[in-house]
């Protein structure tokens, strides 16, 4: 029974981490390096003591409490307490998304790719592949434990303690172990990699959420959320060791899960068997309409995510105020000049830095709608197309079209969603037109940003990715320019670094004119450079 | 064969950076005319059809559909044109129906009572999800589709590969069929015998290059017949004749032996034999598939073997 299981299962793992070790050993470094990389150098980043409190105030602000998470108050700000507060929520949530992607490409990724099939008519265990889908990510992340608790004892920063460090270390490891094992469930639930990955990647953005919209509000109900855990502990001052508990044993009790999915299904299938559909379908006629119908789950995610994440930042608006009254560091930090303007002129300059979250949210479901145009051409569907009366401009224009409008109306919900929060909470609301100008000018950004894809798609698809690191790029840039004091000249690589200040002054259309201009012939260029190179499949 | 012809590639070339795809290709298809593309993997069928196609540009050479630019008039082009590719893969979350009425629609063609005969000749559930279907049933949605079309000329790049004997029969039958409607067909593989039973002409093509094209009949006079004999008189002169190739005898009798003859020299080496008084000779029919092995491997030993007895 036991052999029938589990046969293999340690050949399968050494098989999987030699096809694996370049991409475990990139998450690693990039994990291992940030957490100890910034652990070495916090202490000579903020060396003087103005310089940490306007860092301190920054972290306090709603924000970065949103992005980064509760900021412990009352407690001794030591750089060790710092730097638990900065990274462990966000840290988690890399080592969350490393694990899960591990996980199912080492399972589901596995069997959709036939190599399942080929291997258990030989003799492997039913659930080998599961077991050593697990075993990577048990690995992988106890090796960063190790990697990150042994540099971080070596580091000692000050205010650090023992105990500290190595929960420190554990609690992201723990944590990625969760989402690892979240990943093997759902590979196991349903058929296709796709779909398990999109389920888990939801599952880890909604704790992402409910912790941001917690920890704003009301921090000390933070537990609804294993992201909450994490702060829960409370790492280098309370160093509450139960948080870890909770992670390990959710992680056992969702792997059991696993494993009953995986013994209950058939292979090849999920738990969830596909439904027959209908023999007819009204809408589908061309490119635009198979586009809009295979993209139709990510549509209204990408659009209520969109929404929701405004709406959580717009219903905070009410306490900026009060806040600002009671600390000038922040006064100072977000840029507003005094607190005699409008009540609302605060609330104004904030939503300079909100846009940034909400634009680059519209700006990578964009790119990943762009980037389709090489993808799907990979998965065969262009060549259908291309061999159809359809025209290459045509069949370029409408991905990228396509890509375009949705990122507009994903930044079309944030925004929706802010001002509907800020009507919510607010006695006199922000009029609308600010909302309209973050809209109009961040609008042009993902217009930018298309039309530079588009070139990239057309001339250099092996690129295509790089816009992505560089929108994430963008995204701390603007985000920390101020914990940074990046200078305007920074800033500006990055589009909307042109229009930082926006919406509180007015838009400035010789700037975005440019923009438009640069960008239509950007579009051009692509669609020539289209229309003449070889459609390449496979 | 004064018309026009469909389907006209001359000295094609293609390069992908310094790989050189395809070298010197050239093909006609007319109307009413089936045309097998033979070749072993990797040998350039794929290539060539997406050049055909307008997907890849030439580097040389010409390709012209309907006397069109294959590259400059793609969209006119396969306006009267359907193709099925060698690997089909279809959007996971459509059904069946939905994809072929897709693909109909999009060469502006209706759905009409033969889709449907064909759906149930072919025994498809539409209603299934295209993620569910093996790769034999994504290929019939694909053929489906096409074949439920109106237009002049057919593409099929290796169309049976997944399909079982009894479907690959009903393809068989509606590409005569379509023959029969004066429609021009290009039909790719890798198996003869497959395009043996449905084409009138054959080109095969190897690493890049055309080797050899022409009707099957004239094929069939390049080949050599395959004699078993035995007779009274000795045999063993027969070895020095000329056009008799992999002379062996049987059992080390000299009245028993068995060879190949060329085409040409058959009546010549018949009347030796003659001579030698038959007590029994069997002749073998020209076996396409020894010559087209010889092509695919250049290798193995340049004479046709004459082992047909088994």
């Amino acid at each position: 029974m036991f052999k029938n299981n589990f046969a293999q299962t340690g050949r399968l793992l050494g098989l999987n981490l030699r096809r694996d070790w370049l991409k475990l050993t990139l998450w690693l470094l990039g994990l291992v390096g940030l957490m100890v990389g910034y652990a070495a150098a916090i202490g000579t980043i903020f060396p003087d003591e103005a310089a940490r409190e306007s860092l301190i105030a920054t972290l306090k602000t709603p924000a970065m409490v949103a992005f980064l998470g509760y900021f412990p108050e009352h407690v001794a700000m030591t750089d060790a307490v710092m730097f638990s507060g900065e990274m462990l929520v966000f840290m988690s949530l890399m080592y969350g998304l490393a694990s899960l992607l591990i996980a199912i490409s080492a399972t589901r990724g596995e069997e959709e790719a036939g190599l399942v099939e080929l291997l258990q008519a030989k003799n492997v265990g039913r659930h080998a592949f599961l077991l050593a889908g697990f075993w990577e990510v048990l690995l992988f992340n106890l090796a960063t434990l190790l990697l990150v608790g042994g540099g971080l004892s070596v580091i000692h920063m000050t205010g650090a303690n023992l105990s500290g460090d190595w929960l420190t270390a554990t609690l992201p490891a723990a944590f990625g172990l969760l989402f690892g094992v979240v990943g093997l469930l759902l590979a196991q639930v349903v058929a296709e990699t796709r779909s398990a990955m999109a389920g888990s990647l939801a599952l880890l953005g909604l704790a992402y959420l409910v912790r941001m919209s917690i920890d704003v509000s009301q921090p000390s109900a933070n537990w609804w959320s294993p992201f909450g855990w994490l702060e829960r502990a409370g790492a280098y001052y309370q160093n509450n060791w139960w948080p870890l508990g909770l992670l390990v044993l959710s992680s056992v009790v969702l792997f059991a899960g696993a494993f009953w999915a995986s013994d209950a299904r058939d292979l090849g299938a999920g738990l969830v068997a596909v439904r027959n559909g209908r023999v007819k379908s009204r809408l589908l006629r061309g490119p635009l309409t198979a586009l809009i119908k295979t993209d139709t789950r990510s549509f209204w995610s990408w659009l209520i995510g969109a929404l929701i994440i405004g709406l959580m930042y717009g219903s905070i608006f009410n306490t900026l105020a009060d806040m600002i009254d009671s600390n000038p560091m922040i006064k100072q930090i977000l840029g507003s000049q005094t607190r005699q303007q409008a009540g609302n002129q605060v609330v104004i300059t904030f939503m300079a830095t909100l846009s940034i979250v909400l634009v680059t949210i519209a700006v990578i479901r964009a790119l990943f709608l762009a980037n389709r145009l090489y993808g799907d051409g990979q998965l065969g569907y262009i060549e259908l197309f291309a061999a159809k009366p359809i025209g290459r401009i045509r069949l370029g224009a409408t991905y990228v079209g396509y890509a375009l409008i949705n990122g507009w109306l994903t930044l079309g919900a944030g925004v929706f969603g802010l001002y509907l929060g800020n009507v919510a909470v607010l006695p006199q609301p922000v009029a609308a037109k600010y909302f309209w100008r973050m809209f109009i000018a961040n609008s042009v950004a993902v217009l930018a940003f298309v039309a530079v894809a588009a070139v990239l798609l057309a001339f250099a698809p092996k690129w295509r990715h790089l816009l992505l690191a560089y929108a994430g790029i963008g995204f701390v840039l603007m985000y920390f320019r101020n914990i940074f004091q990046l200078s305007d000249q920074v800033v500006k690589i990055v589009p909307y670094g042109w229009f930082k200040n926006i919406p509180q002054q007015s838009l400035d259309w010789s700037v975005l004119g440019v923009m438009i201009g640069l960008s239509v012939v950007l579009l051009i260029i692509a669609g020539w450079g289209y229309h003449r190179r070889d459609q390449i499949f496979n | 064969m004064t018309a026009q012809p469909i389907l006209q590639v001359t000295h094609l070339r293609k390069n992908f950076g310094k790989f050189t795809a395809l070298s010197d290709v050239s093909l006609q298809v007319n109307p009413g005319e089936v045309v097998g593309f033979i070749g072993p993997n990797g040998a350039g069928k794929s290539t060539t059809i997406r050049t055909i196609l307008g997907m890849l540009k030439a580097d040389g050479g010409s390709v012209t559909v309907f006397g069109q630019d294959a590259w400059q008039d793609a969209v006119n082009i396969h306006e009267r044109l359907a193709y099925v590719p060698g690997d089909v893969y279809l959007w996971p979350n459509f059904t069946g129906g939905q994809t072929i009425d897709l693909l109909l629609k999009m060469s502006g063609q209706q759905h009409t009572p033969r889709t449907d005969a064909l759906i149930q000749a072919f025994d498809l559930d539409p209603a299934k999800k295209n993620s569910t279907y093996s790769k034999g049933n994504r290929q019939k949605v694909a053929l489906i589709a096409s074949l439920s079309s109106d237009v002049d000329f057919y593409i099929f790049d290796e169309p049976t590969s997944g399909l079982d004997p009894l479907n690959e029969n009903i393809f068989q039958q509606e590409v005569a069929r379509l023959k029969a409607a004066g429609k021009a067909i290009l039909l790719s593989s890798h198996i003869l015998s497959e395009v043996e039973k449905m084409g009138d002409t054959i080109a095969i093509i190897r690493q890049g290059k055309i080797i050899e094209a022409g009707s099957l009949t004239q094929m069939r006079h390049l080949t050599r017949t395959n004699v078993t004999v035995t007779t009274q008189g000795d045999l063993a002169s027969l070895a020095k004749l000329t056009g008799v190739h992999n002379f062996h005898l049987i059992d080390h009798q000299t009245t028993r032996a068995t060879f190949a003859v060329d085409s040409e020299a058959l009546s010549l080496v018949l009347q030796a034999v003659a001579a030698l008084t038959v007590t029994n000779l069997q002749i073998a029919p020209p076996a396409l598939e020894d010559l087209f092995m010889r092509y695919y491997d250049q290798a193995a030993d340049p004479e046709v073997t004459g082992d047909v007895q088994k």
